[in-house]
């Protein structure tokens, strides 16, 4: 039963990846996209992560698609019109081209897959540890910790440094984009063309 | 899991350098919006540096309140001064030489890049408050990455100061060349973070642990014969990452974009406390977490490849450049070749290729020859690109070779001060370029199959005294190419002698320097 | 069948391929960009795989740092696209012509 969810989203989240590289018009990159980060959500369900799933979900879902389908939006329907695909527009890559780097990447993805399918038997310790992850360790009133407050412990704990350095690093993408995607009025260059 | 208090303030206590920073760069952001005249931004990139100092100073008190050259060994981390924020008993940051060192490096580099940038920002009309509140952030982002230990501290580290850099490179909003500059850099940088990230989870799933010391101690167990494959990928992924990010020959072609595009300071930040920090990272992780003899005859390889092929193509290249700033880039590349050596020289120890007398000889000696390089490098690269900077004037660009036609008869001081960096980024004697290279020969001629890295050095230095004579000799035999007067400032003025004093003062007076460095080499164990 | 972490393993493998593919091949920045987050999700699928069966939950935190950096790095990246669109007409990047090798 697990294996069959896990086999239906894996599919899903792959050839929905594939349709991210194959389409042709930047929106239903977007969407494939989507499609295929919403798979993997599932499949973090699966894998015994619900709050990840949940973050997977609210981040890209929420957040990160709607930037790139607002981004989308902006950059090629400004001047353009919808229909203008990713590559239509200016050289891109021969056919002939695109088909040699297509089997470079595929040939060395195989390289990976079959060096990892020789990993097959890992011994990956302790089916008998298994039991606490499903239901977290024990607090110190006996009862299994859920999920979400177990990954809350670990970043609040041990964690902490890096969390604290994380959101320095939020602070600093959201000025820097705030600076670099608005248009200035007051501090228009003079004289453009400087370097 | 449990939470202790009285350890966080401790921990808190030796990263007092980072916070202060981080409190600097607040209160830059905070300043930003009041500030909107030149004089205003001036006294803004002012103390920006000076914070950068004293962080400098908080860096060197804290150290200097140890006992010992380095500190007592923590049992954790045999070498280190302080190991902090365990989980599962393991640290996540440490305090060493090695940091401390590597960390003064970035900081002294952040301070430059401040300076010799003042006139730069108004000239290019970029010189935004926000601009130095990233660069701090920046800064502390390296500060991290050096101090980290473990796979997400590393991770988190190097992608504050990535995604700071990949703004810095395109502040100059108007310009296409560094919007182009961001967008390469932002894609390749972006891409080779994913890369290094897939390593990181092979090596976890390999190992269990994303900490390098217990990296470190799965392999010593020996590893299983089933997870030996998901660790050759793991390397093989990370020497991919991090060649990236170091910018190493096959993975460098968005340097010369990148570096061109950049406004100036940016460039000479990347290239000294980028790079310093990158190489922290990489050294960290393959000299400490892959330590184990198999391990490192993989990965010893692979960089050795990247060396030849680094200090090769980015010495050839930069010979056919016009433009300064591409030249300086290509240069910067065969640089990171010839510091490879060091880590391909400890690498071949740690694999056993060289016997036991040398052994650890080679070891110690490949890892602080890399340090001394990249203290050397840092101010010899930082002195080239303020000089550069010189050139910048509103309505000349100054950054083709031919701009530096006439120098010696319009500013002989700086002319020679210019000499001195070409000199010692090529490695001529009494210069910091020729102690950094010295040691990275010894290390490499320990043996270990790579004297052929040395030769192959040795002859690549040949080439690249060609191209920087090519701008002595535009100095110094040719007229001047316009008559504007070079941009001056104090702080420039600052920034250029600085970075004189350091490049001279290591080459002629090394031993302070060599003291510290090899105080280095047994903290990464 | 059971689940394993084999199957895990080649779905990650698989979504690296396509992003690797996607990189490679298209000229568009935005769908480059698209490209690497595939790379990012095919890692985060190996942690998450990794701390169900090793088990451990040590990777399920480190995809939360994952996480918030990648939606970090969206915002940057989208930021810098459209400096670029503000400048010029189009997000191809091979047609970043002013500068060569």
């Amino acid at each position: 039963m697990e294996f069959v969810v896990f086999a239906i989203f894996a599919a899903l989240a792959v050839l929905a990846a594939a349709g991210v590289v194959v389409a042709r018009n930047p929106v239903y990159c977007a969407v494939a996209l989507l499609v295929s980060l919403l798979s993997v959500a599932a499949l973090f369900l699966v894998l015994w992560a619900e709050f990840i799933a949940v973050v997977q979900i609210m981040v890209y879902a929420g957040g990160v698609m709607v930037l790139f389908l607002f981004v989308i939006m902006l950059v090629d329907l400004e001047q353009r019109g919808f229909d203008l695909g990713a590559g239509r527009i200016g050289p891109r890559p021969s056919a002939f081209e695109r088909g040699l780097w297509a089997v470079a990447a595929l040939a060395f993805g195989a390289l990976v897959l079959s060096l990892m399918v020789r990993s097959l038997d890992l011994p990956l310790p302790g089916a008998d540890r298994a039991a606490t992850m499903l239901q977290g360790p024990y607090a110190a009133d006996g009862r299994g910790l859920g999920n979400t407050e177990w990954i809350g412990m670990l970043l609040y704990t041990d964690w902490l440094v890096p969390f604290e350095l994380a959101s320095v690093l939020l602070l600093v993408a959201i000025i820097g984009a705030v600076v670099l995607a608005r248009r200035d009025q007051a501090d228009a260059p003079a004289g453009k063309g400087a370097a | 899991m449990t939470f202790d208090t009285a350890s966080y303030v401790r921990d808190l206590y030796w990263l007092i350098p980072e916070l202060w920073l981080t409190l600097v760069g607040f209160a830059l952001l905070a300043a930003s919006p009041y500030i909107r005249d030149g004089a205003g931004r001036r006294i803004a990139a002012w103390a920006s540096a000076a914070g950068q100092a004293v962080a400098l100073v908080l860096l060197f008190a804290l150290y200097a309140g140890v006992s010992g050259v380095f500190g007592p060994a923590t049992p954790e981390a045999p070498g280190a001064i302080y190991a902090m924020q365990f989980a599962h008993g393991r640290p996540l940051l440490l305090i060493d030489g090695f940091a401390i060192v590597l960390k003064a490096v970035v900081l002294v580099a952040g301070i430059l890049a401040t300076l010799m940038g003042i006139r730069l920002l108004e000239t290019e009309r970029i010189g935004r408050g926000e601009f130095h509140a990233v660069l701090v952030f920046a800064v502390v982002g390296a500060m991290f990455l050096i101090s980290s230990t473990d796979f997400i501290t590393i991770f988190v580290g190097l992608e504050t100061m990535s995604l700071s850099v990949y703004l810095l490179v395109g502040w100059a909003k108007d310009s296409r060349k560094s919007n182009e500059a961001a967008l390469k850099y932002f894609l390749l940088g972006a891409f080779a973070g994913g890369l290094l990230l897939y390593g990181m989870s092979l090596a976890y799933g390999a190992t269990g642990t994303t900490n390098l010391f217990g990296l470190q101690q799965a392999l010593a167990a020996g590893t299983p014969e089933s997870g030996r494959w998901l660790l050759t990928l793991a390397i093989l992924f990370m020497v991919v990452g991090c060649g990236f990010k170091i910018a190493a020959v096959p993975f460098h072609v968005w340097t010369p974009d990148a570096y061109e595009g950049a406004p100036t300071l940016v460039t000479s930040f990347m290239a000294t406390a980028v790079k310093t920090a990158a190489f922290a990272m990489a050294l960290r992780i393959f000299l400490l977490g892959f330590d184990a003899p198999a391990q490192a005859a993989q990965w010893t390889w692979l960089f050795g490849i990247l060396a030849a092929l680094s200090m090769t193509v980015g010495n050839v290249i930069a010979v056919l450049q016009d433009n300064v700033k591409r030249m300086l880039a290509y240069s910067s590349i065969a640089h990171v070749g010839y510091a490879l050596m060091g880590l391909v020289a400890a690498g071949a120890a740690l694999a056993g290729w060289i016997p036991e007398p040398q052994r650890s000889l080679a070891i110690e000696l490949g890892q602080s020859s890399v340090v001394l390089y990249m203290v050397a490098y840092a101010f010899t690269a930082a002195g080239a690109f303020a000089v550069v900077i010189l050139l910048r004037r509103e309505g000349i660009e100054g950054d083709r070779i031919d701009d530096f036609s006439g120098m010696a008869r319009r500013a002989p001081g700086t002319a020679a001060v210019m000499l001195v960096f070409l000199l010692s980024l090529a490695g001529i004697p009494a210069t910091a370029g020729f102690i950094g290279k010295w040691w990275l020969f010894a290390s490499v001629l320990q043996g270990g199959g790579y004297r052929w890295l040395a030769v192959l050095a040795a002859l690549n230095t040949a080439v690249s005294l060609y191209y920087y004579l090519r701008v002595a000799v535009r100095m110094y035999m040719e007229i001047p190419a316009d008559e504007l007067p070079y941009a001056v400032t104090p702080s420039l003025t600052a920034a250029v002698a600085l970075a004189a004093i350091g490049t001279l003062a290591i080459g002629l007076w090394p031993e302070p320097v060599l003291r510290l460095v090899s105080g280095t080499a047994q903290l990464l164990p | 069948m059971t689940l394993a972490i084999e199957h895990v393993l080649v779905t990650s493998a698989a979504m690296l391929t396509v992003g690797m593919i996607g990189l490679l091949v298209r000229r568009n920045a935005i769908i480059m960009f698209m490209a690497v987050e595939l790379v990012l999700n095919a890692a985060n699928l190996n942690l998450i795989g990794f701390s169900r069966f090793l088990p451990d939950p040590i990777g399920q935190v480190f995809v939360v740092f994952v996480i918030v950096i990648a939606a970090a790095e969206v915002a940057v990246g989208l930021a810098i696209v459209l400096a670029l669109y503000r400048n010029r007409d189009t997000v191809m990047v091979d047609e970043a012509s002013t500068m060569k090798w």
